[in-house]
């Protein structure tokens, strides 16, 4: 009887799992202790840095220059033209005045601002064709750019798509009133738009020259001039890899949000930025915005490394900074306490 | 049933009831709505040599911040690290890192431009992606910390008054057979310490005391 048990348990399996550490969830562990050091060591160190960093932010931010005008409502007669499409070949021109009153020195960027105009609607966000904008033969439609894809007798619009039917085409000029002489503003116009965009993301497609590139096609629905027209000048700058088409086609992710428009060329007076005086903007009106509410505004602004205007980071910094120092104090206060207690309790 | 005292925590539903489920679905959301507001103001009319206010700098930023805080916050609740613990921790950064690497390069972009549709990303968003997590996470450290800390305030309590709750206990259920194979209570009686001390400790021997002194009285 015995044997036969014996054997019995021998044949039957263990069901324990392995004497190993890992499977015996005996592992060696580091279990961090909070003592009072550490932690207000950490409070304290973090509340510094963040109010340090903070505070270079806040200070960075003042000492941008900045000046934004609003252009939509001071060109309300062109505007108007505009709100009737059957206008479109009509030019119209609009000068708008202002004045800087202390010098912009460093390097001047030109932007547009767009106002409740929502670059990142759904379906305006997926109207484009990636693969045609690398220059490559594809078949539009079977991208999402519909209905900006072929016209009704069959030809294919170059580049397709909502995004690049919608383009800003206003043409802003900058012009200084020095005494009585009125002298343009040197501008740049490329190296505006991010390298990846301007080498990998945008090819023009190959040929022996660039509007034979793109014969069989045609310009989109609402634009004046076909695509390897946008900058005859510079053949960087024409076709797809024309910087204003590329830094339109990188949509902006609010409804109120500006593109870089053009950079002051450091030369002759404007060598050190602009000098303070009186300015005027002559501005070729092709947009279009009063239909929806929306505004158009001009800004020139410097720049600094933490990257511009807006103060939100600076104070965030500051806060948590503020926070986390108060914390560490409100900590110091309630271990003074506890320890009152505890030797009382022990007498 | 071998052990029943574990199933009490589930039919009081200590570990999850309406309450855990409300402050932790409270907490989930405030932690997206900060990552994506704070992400949504720190980018506002933001200015620079390259415009970075753009879809997919905003996009990049908001769920690397999303996914950051959810590291700091594992961070916070692991309590025991083991070496399995830090493995699992930095594999999951590292393979975000990969990941992103990957699926925004050049090269991927080339093979298929619908779906890789963000290349060359990383060097742009770096400063943007450090700059919202670090205030996000910075808004959930304070926070954390003190709950860690209160938690370590209340530790102490609770161990004393089980250990009482079973030693009077297994006091009160010795039997009168037990009683009287043990040598005595003579030690305790003379030494007085009994008399002194807490009831809530020695409550059967008390009881018995008091008897032994009123019958000696008669």
């Amino acid at each position: 009887m015995k044997n036969r048990k014996s054997q019995e348990a021998q044949t039957l399996p263990s069901r324990c799992p392995d004497n190993s550490a890992f499977k015996q969830q005996k592992l060696p562990a580091w279990k961090p202790k909070l003592t009072i050091t550490t932690v207000l060591s950490s409070f304290f160190v973090t509340g510094v840095f963040c109010l340090s960093a903070g505070v270079c932010l806040i200070l960075s931010t003042n000492s941008v220059r900045e000046i934004q005008i609003n252009y939509s409502d001071k060109c309300s007669d062109c505007s108007k033209l505009r709100e009737n499409s059957s206008n479109w070949n009509n030019e119209c021109y609009c000068s708008v005045d202002f004045m800087l009153k202390e010098d912009m020195l460093g390097d001047v960027f030109m932007y547009y601002g767009l106002q409740n105009f929502y670059q990142n609607h759904r379906r305006y966000v997926i109207s484009r064709s990636d693969a045609q904008l690398l220059g490559r033969d594809v078949d539009i439609q079977k991208s999402y750019c519909a209905p900006f894809t072929t016209y009704q007798n069959g030809t294919p619009m170059a580049p397709c798509g909502a995004i690049a039917n919608s383009i800003f085409n206003d043409t802003i000029d900058l012009f200084y009133n020095l005494n009585s002489s009125v002298i343009q503003v040197p501008l740049l116009k490329t190296g505006n738009s991010w390298w990846t965009d301007k080498n990998v993301k945008f090819r023009n497609p190959k040929s022996y020259n660039l509007s034979s590139a793109f014969a069989g096609t045609a310009r989109p629905p609402y634009w004046q001039k076909p695509v390897y027209m946008l900058d005859e000048e510079d053949e960087g700058n024409n076709g797809y890899i024309n910087d204003d088409f590329l830094i339109w086609m990188r949509v902006s992710a609010f409804s109120t949000f500006r593109n870089l428009y053009r950079r002051v060329s450091r030369t002759n007076q404007f060598a050190d930025g602009l000098p303070a005086g009186n300015y005027t903007f002559h501005i070729s009106y092709n947009f279009p915005v009063s239909k929806f509410k929306g505004k158009k505004h001009v800004i020139l602004s410097t720049v600094v490394w933490s990257g511009g205007s807006n103060p939100f980071l600076g104070i965030a910094y500051t806060v948590c900074g503020t926070a986390a120092t108060l914390t560490g104090f409100v900590i110091i206060a309630i271990h003074l306490q506890l320890r009152k207690k505890k030797t009382f309790i022990q007498k | 049933m071998e052990f029943p005292e574990l199933y009490v925590i589930g039919q009081r539903d200590e570990l999850f009831n309406y309450r855990i489920f409300g402050v932790t679905l409270l907490h989930g959301v405030s932690t997206s709505l900060a990552s994506f507001y704070i992400a949504l103001w720190a980018f506002e009319d933001r200015v620079g040599s390259k415009v970075v206010g753009d879809y997919e700098s905003f996009a990049i930023t908001v769920a690397t911040s999303s996914f950051l805080s959810v590291i700091v916050e594992i961070v916070m609740d692991i309590k025991f690290w083991t070496a399995l613990s830090f493995l699992v921790v930095t594999t999951s950064v590292l393979f975000f890192c990969l990941f992103s690497f990957l699926t925004q390069s050049i090269n991927a972009f080339k093979i298929a431009p619908a779906v890789f549709c963000f290349p060359g990303k990383m060097p742009q968003g770096s400063l943007q992606q450090g700059l919202a997590w670090e205030v996000a996470t910075a808004l959930m450290y304070p926070i954390s910390l003190q709950k860690i800390r209160l938690k370590t305030k209340r530790e102490p309590e609770p161990s004393v008054e089980l250990r009482a709750h079973i030693r009077r206990g297994s006091f009160c259920r010795r039997s009168s057979y037990a009683f009287s194979h043990h040598e005595g209570y003579a030690g305790l009686i003379t030494r007085g310490d009994s008399l002194r001390a807490k009831e809530s400790v020695y409550c059967p021997v008390g009881l018995f005391l008091k008897k032994h002194n009123k019958t000696k009285k008669l």
